[in-house]
């Protein structure tokens, strides 16, 4: 009996460990969203082809393929670039439909963006988080926005950042603070001891120094900034194009934010808000 | 009986583990005088002194030291009218200790309470106010809080590196236009660090002050706690013959060491790096400031004078030595007599890097009719900064 135990464990072993398909759509769409009275343009990743302020996160387990269909609703051609993964062959048309493939064969965040300056300069960037889906998991998409600009890169008048940039706008997931606070995506809730996963992307053009209140976590994947790579940390840079996953074992219970200490960035529409969300950690 | 002597078992692991009580104030009432002679208004915190009526503030806010495993009870008395906090960033506090209002608690004037935390980890951290976080912080309320690894201090952790001299460099700036206009500072999103200090002073305020200045002989370890609590990047470049190692960040040990001249800060970090230079140096740490949203402009540059004074020969071996400049003071024109090509940098008194060119071997002649009078620092690599006024 015990023998056919191991037997059938096994099987499911083999079984889970094949690599499967996941498949997912998703939908470039734009809009122009009042973000604490500033009128902002936004091109968005979206589930449907409903504008929603929030790119939508992808996951998947590693080994598996991600089969992503694109279908895109605006007026002008995107791509669906992720850094090393598929960055040629990977346009889609305007009112067009395109499916892409892409393996991971490791662990952690990757950024998924649309690679023409009116994509990524109006915010067409998401997470992708590959495995830890025994965790709990969250997901922060760091991007700042200044209102003259995004009118102007809409209009199709400038594709390019200029070198002094004060944006108005910061935010999470596209949401400012207290907004981010009522995010399910953004707002980390747990218990202590909890494995807790937050995959973090930084779509914008700032670098974005982040502070954890109440406790340090472990930079456990980085894409660009390698260096931080297994640091234990309380406040950590986000650089552009950043994409990187942190593990949080809280070790005791509290209501904390968390938040850009470059503070420019924690007063859009009136200090606190902005790029600041909050964990909560329960006994 | 059994639990007792369980207990005095076990009482050498448990560690020490002392209470420590520091009084601080909080006041908006300073005022310091700038680099160019300006008495500038700031907040910030002090520490207690029961023999005087008027307590005073400090820039930046007093250093606070504690050992490993000390029960600190940090008690704040707010003297000011506006609500004032201490953050203890990076300590991991309870949520009541964290000092953010919404989540904890604030203190209204002539309040007073207790921040409590046990000093679990070595290394370096910050305080400061966290209401209105980006205007307190920005006028002045931020310090240095340093945890040493108790009992052997001279260890940077627990049979890690040792040291036998420590120094504390806290980064800051300001937007002077706040300082001036405190009720009326304007959108937040558009601070623009001009005033740029370490421990609270800015160019020869700090490079003149021998108390700043790094002084060790061959043999010597320093250790460096070196923090940024501005709203900018902060860039410690090192001599190299200083073999600076970074072993530790936000009061935890780093998974490799890094052995790297250049040190980038950004806001809210801390590390701790350790100097065990093998020859004579008489030089500078510069202390480059970069804005965040400008793709990382230089606009700020400070100068920690550090001076190793190899094989007891004293500190008259020098190897750098300063700019050959006349006249000084001047009001049309500056000198500047050099063997090499050099290129030439300008600061002007907060730091701010104000000109560039490059000087020939020979007599070169600076034009400076057009400089607003006052103090301004040429450097040169390889050459100590040096002051000259324009009058």
């Amino acid at each position: 009996m015990r023998n056919l135990t191991i037997l059938a464990l096994l099987f499911l072993s083999s079984i889970s460990s094949f690599a499967a398909i996941v498949r997912d759509t998703l939908y470039i769409n734009r809009d122009t969203v009042n973000q604490a009275a500033n009128l902002i343009h936004y091109c968005s990743f979206n589930q449907t082809e409903t504008f929603e302020l929030t790119n939508k996160p992808l996951e998947v387990n590693e080994n598996d393929t991600l089969q992503v269909t694109i279908i895109n609703t605006d007026s002008l051609l995107h791509t669906f670039t992720v850094n090393s993964i598929i960055e040629t062959g990977n346009t889609i048309g305007s009112l067009d439909t395109a499916t892409f493939q892409l393996e991971f064969s490791n662990n952690g965040t990757y950024r998924y963006y649309s690679d023409v300056s009116y994509g990524k300069l109006l915010g067409a960037s998401g997470n992708i988080l590959v495995g830890y889906s025994n965790y709990t998991r969250f997901f922060w998409n760091l991007f700042e926005a200044k209102v003259s600009l995004s009118d102007s890169i809409a209009k199709g008048l400038t594709s390019q950042i200029p070198n002094y940039y004060k944006p108005e706008v910061f935010s999470i997931n596209n949401l400012i603070y207290p907004n981010t606070a009522a995010d399910p995506l953004g707002f980390v809730t747990g218990a202590v001891n909890d494995s807790i996963i937050i995959s973090v992307v930084n779509s914008g053009q700032f670098v974005d120094p982040f502070h954890f209140h109440g406790y340090h976590v472990t930079i456990i994947d980085v894409k660009v900034h390698t260096q931080i790579l297994n640091w234990e940390k309380d406040t950590f840079p986000i650089v552009p194009g950043e994409a990187l996953t942190v593990l949080l074992v809280p070790d005791k219970p509290g209501m904390y934010p968390v938040h850009n200490h470059n503070l420019t960035t924690v007063a859009t529409g009136g200090y606190p808000g902005g790029m600041i969300t909050r964990l909560n950690i329960t006994p | 009986m059994k639990q007792l002597i369980m207990l005095l078992l076990l009482a050498p692991l448990i560690g020490h583990s002392q209470i420590k009580q520091t009084k601080l104030i909080s006041k908006m009432d300073g005022t310091f005088l700038s680099e160019d002679g300006i008495y500038t208004p700031y907040w910030g915190f002090g520490e207690f002194d029961p023999t005087i009526s008027n307590q005073r503030i400090t820039l930046p806010s007093p250093l606070l030291i504690y050992d490993l495993h000390d029960s600190v009870y940090l008690k704040l008395h707010n003297l000011s009218p506006e609500m004032h906090t201490i953050h203890l960033h990076g300590l991991d506090v309870t949520q009541l200790n964290d000092g953010v209002p919404s989540t904890s608690f604030g203190l209204l004037f002539n309040d007073s309470a207790v921040y409590k935390f046990k000093a679990k980890h070595p290394g370096t951290y910050l305080y400061h106010c966290h209401v209105q976080t980006n205007l307190h912080a920005a006028m002045g309320m931020t310090g240095m809080i340093v945890i040493r690894n108790f009992p052997d201090t001279n260890l940077l952790y627990a049979d890690g590196p040792s040291f036998n001299k420590e120094y504390y460099y806290l980064s800051s700036d300001m937007y002077l236009y706040w300082n001036f206009n405190v009720t009326s500072p304007g959108p937040f999103h558009l601070y623009e660090a001009d005033y740029f200090m370490v421990n609270g002073k800015a160019g020869t305020q700090l490079f003149d002050d021998t108390t700043q200045i790094i002084k060790m002989s061959a043999g010597d370890t320093a250790l460096l706690h070196i923090a940024n609590v501005g709203y900018n990047s902060v860039e410690y470049i090192f001599p190299p013959e200083a073999n600076a190692v970074t072993h530790m960040s936000d009061g935890r040990i780093l998974p490799n060491p890094i052995d790297n001249d250049t040190l980038v800060l950004y806001p809210g970090e801390r590390y701790s790096v350790l100097l065990s230079p093998t020859q004579f140096i008489q030089g500078h740490i510069t202390v480059n400031s970069a804005n965040l949203y400008n793709t990382g402009t230089i606009v700020g540059t400070n100068y920690i004078g550090i001076n190793i004074d190899s094989l007891g020969q004293g500190m008259q071996d020098n190897k750098l030595a300063y700019l050959n400049l006349y006249p000084n003071p001047t009001s049309n024109s500056l000198q500047i007599q050099s063997n090499e090509t050099l290129d030439i940098r300008i600061y002007n008194v907060q730091g701010k890097l104000f000109e560039t060119f490059k000087i020939q071997p020979g007599i070169n002649s600076l034009d400076v009719s057009k400089f607003t009078k006052g103090i301004y620092i040429i450097g040169a690599n390889g050459f100590l900064p040096t002051k000259f006024i324009v009058e």
